[in-house]
């Protein structure tokens, strides 16, 4: 739109240019005709032709007494003079242009018959009335000539007058033209320089105003963050010294039933003896809970300040694996290695814990004989440790759940657990810039699976997909 | 530049016929020859302190003549013009440069005409007081015998209508004012 405007002001201002070239170059032509001055000089040759005639006449009228008195000679001699000019060069040329020059012609003819009659004295009155007669006739030709001139001159300068002012008329509404569009022009540009200069102030002001707004915001954030940081550090203390105050009791609870159904002795009846077996075996559940409660606070407590280093992931496998098969020697552990090192770099007991985490949960799940399936792999710059089981599986509704803590399966409850180890398992990969993930059926099975960057190696820029653990599979 | 016509208008107008009857007993006599009009002086000089100079054919002949070549606003083509400079002309009649100092010529037409020019002229642009166009004398009727004619062609100055003004031919007086 607005270059439209440009476009159709600069063709404005470009017309008015062309008008004015076109009437500076009349008026320029206008006025080389005046300067050659020809139609001018033109009357003034047939002005004085006539005259010389008059001049002539008068001669003629003033008697010749005097033999030696030559001025008719000189007078025809003058306006011989006088008539040779009007037939001659530019002047004939003008007279031919103007349609005069039949006239001009018979003036030349006259003047020659003169010329001829002169030749000769003139004695007798026949003659003489016939050089007069020729002398009479001549002038009538030039005063012709001069009046047509005369009025010729006068018509084209009405006509160059005319054609003057219409070309001053042009330069005049040509020069208001350019002057009124120059204007308006200026007025745009000046009006648009004003918007310019408007916007501007209002995006500084904005800037200004959304500067603020995020400092406030971040501020905000901060305080939040610091608010949830706090409220974190109260909960765990809380659990911690939950757990430790309960731990005491719940231990001599523990140790009791323990003592009372070892050393009982004969006095004690079967009843009794069940109902110490309960005691001992809630108490020991207990203990196990706040156990894992205390694990689980004491690594959220690290996880904030992981000490990185580099690791054989190969190695913190294969120390997984020696403790689980201690623990559960009647369980059927698959391993399937990758025999080179396995670089990463990450906090050796975080890591171990998530390694822990997932087999703990693998046996705790599955049941014997079925086996255990664990690997490693290298794949370009990505660790891969996947752990399959053949067991309960997650329902496909939890799932997306899994990982959050204190969330526990349906199909799970009636096992002991907090819901809190896979959630700081999925903590910990993240941190260390991985991802944990899991298929599973229910009732088929699950398979975690780990997938940790290599040393100096960053997952997500291998384009690895998160849930991709298609090599774990079989 | 003056005009002087020496006739009133009027006269133009006037009853010719009164002429024709008063001509007639004056045409018996025979036609002046040429030759006659060359006895005389053919240009007269007044110096600024009143000095008359006579210049006939012969004292003009005398002179150095000098040639121009030139376009002219009253013919077609170049042409051809011989005679002395109108400087050498003016220092002859003792009106020499410093003499014509700010000072203007009137030069007078054998018709009455008249035109004042700068004297200045005769040094600055050498005109020159024809004699002769394309070899030939000029008489009275070819615009002779004396035609001021400036080098038009070789000095650009030359070429206005203002200039073409002063090329007075039939020239008989000049008078220093």
């Amino acid at each position: 739109m607005l270059k439209q405007a440009y476009a159709l002001a600069a063709l404005t201002v470009a017309s008015f240019v062309a008008l004015l070239v076109y009437a500076f170059l009349n008026l320029v032509g206008i006025q080389r005709e005046l300067q050659q001055e020809l139609v001018d000089a033109n009357l003034w040759s047939t002005a004085q032709a006539e005259r010389e005639t008059q001049q002539l006449m008068i001669a003629l009228a003033g008697g010749f007494a005097d033999p030696a008195n030559n001025d008719v000679s000189l007078r025809f001699e003058i306006l011989y003079s006088r008539v040779a000019l009007l037939a001659e060069g530019p002047q004939l040329a003008y007279f031919r242009s103007a349609g005069f020059e039949p006239v001009v012609t018979e003036a030349q003819r006259l003047l020659a018959e003169l010329d001829d009659m002169l030749a000769t004295p003139l004695t007798d009155d026949d003659s003489r009335s016939r050089f007069l007669q020729r002398t009479a006739e001549l002038a009538d030709e030039l005063r012709t000539l001069s009046n047509a001139t005369n009025l010729q001159e006068r018509t084209e300068r009405l006509e160059r007058r005319d054609g003057q002012s219409d070309a001053m008329r042009l330069l005049l509404v040509a020069v208001v033209g350019i002057f009124v569009t120059g204007a308006l022009m200026a007025g745009l540009l000046l009006s648009n320089i004003r918007r310019l200069v408007q916007a501007r102030t209002e995006l500084q002001r904005h800037q200004a105003t959304l500067e603020e707004k995020i400092e406030q915001r971040t501020h905000a954030l901060k305080e939040a963050l610091e608010v949830e940081r706090r409220a974190k550090d109260v909960y765990r203390s809380f659990i911690v010294t939950v757990s430790h105050q309960f731990r005491t009791p719940v231990s001599i609870i523990h140790m009791i039933a323990q003592r009372q159904i070892r050393n009982g002795g004969a006095g004690m009846t079967d009843d009794l003896r069940r109902r110490f077996v309960r005691i001992f075996e809630a108490a020991e559940r207990l203990e196990k809970l706040m156990g894992a409660f205390l694990d689980s606070a004491r690594i959220d407590g690290r996880a904030g300040e992981a000490s990185r280093r580099d690791l054989d992931l190969g190695r913190l496998v294969e120390d997984a694996l020696d403790q689980i098969r201690a623990a559960h020697p009647d369980r059927v552990i698959l391993a399937e290695l990758d025999p080179g090192p396995l670089k990463v770099e990450g906090d050796p007991v975080l890591l171990e814990q998530v390694l822990l985490n997932l087999l703990t949960n693998a046996v705790k799940y599955s049941s014997a004989p079925a086996p255990i399936h664990v690997s490693t792999r290298s794949q370009g710059r990505i660790l891969r440790f996947c752990v399959r089981d053949q067991g309960v599986g997650v329902p496909s509704d939890a799932q997306l759940a899994i990982f959050d803590r204190f969330y526990r399966a349906p199909n799970v409850h009636r096992l002991p657990g907090v819901g809190v180890g896979l959630s700081l398992a999925r903590d910990i990969v993240v941190q260390h810039g991985g991802v944990i993930s899991l298929t599973s059926q229910e009732g088929v099975g699950s398979t975690f699976t780990v997938a940790l960057p290599g040393a100096g190696g960053r997952i997500y820029d291998e384009g690895e997909p998160a849930g991709d653990n298609s090599l774990c599979r079989g | 530049m003056t005009r002087h016509p020496r006739f009133p208008d009027q006269l133009a107008r006037s009853d010719r016929r009164m002429f024709l009857a008063a001509g007639l007993a004056a045409l018996g006599l025979p036609r002046i020859a040429q030759a006659q009009l060359a006895g005389r002086p053919m240009l007269k000089i007044t110096a600024p302190d009143g000095t008359v100079t006579e210049l006939d054919e012969e004292g003009f002949a005398r002179l150095p003549w000098h040639e121009v070549t030139t376009h002219t606003r009253w013919t077609d083509g170049p042409q051809q013009f011989r005679g002395p400079l109108l400087r050498d002309v003016l220092e002859l009649a003792g009106a020499g440069e410093g003499v014509l100092q700010g000072r203007e010529l009137r030069m007078t037409a054998m018709n009455e005409f008249q035109v004042d020019i700068p004297a200045s002229d005769a040094w600055d642009f050498r005109p020159i007081l024809a004699r002769e166009m394309n070899g030939r004398t000029m008489r009275i009727r070819d615009k002779g015998p004396i035609w001021l004619i400036y080098p038009r062609d070789d000095i650009a100055a030359l070429q206005n209508p203002v200039i073409d003004e002063r090329w007075i031919w039939q020239l008989v007086d000049i008078t220093v004012i």
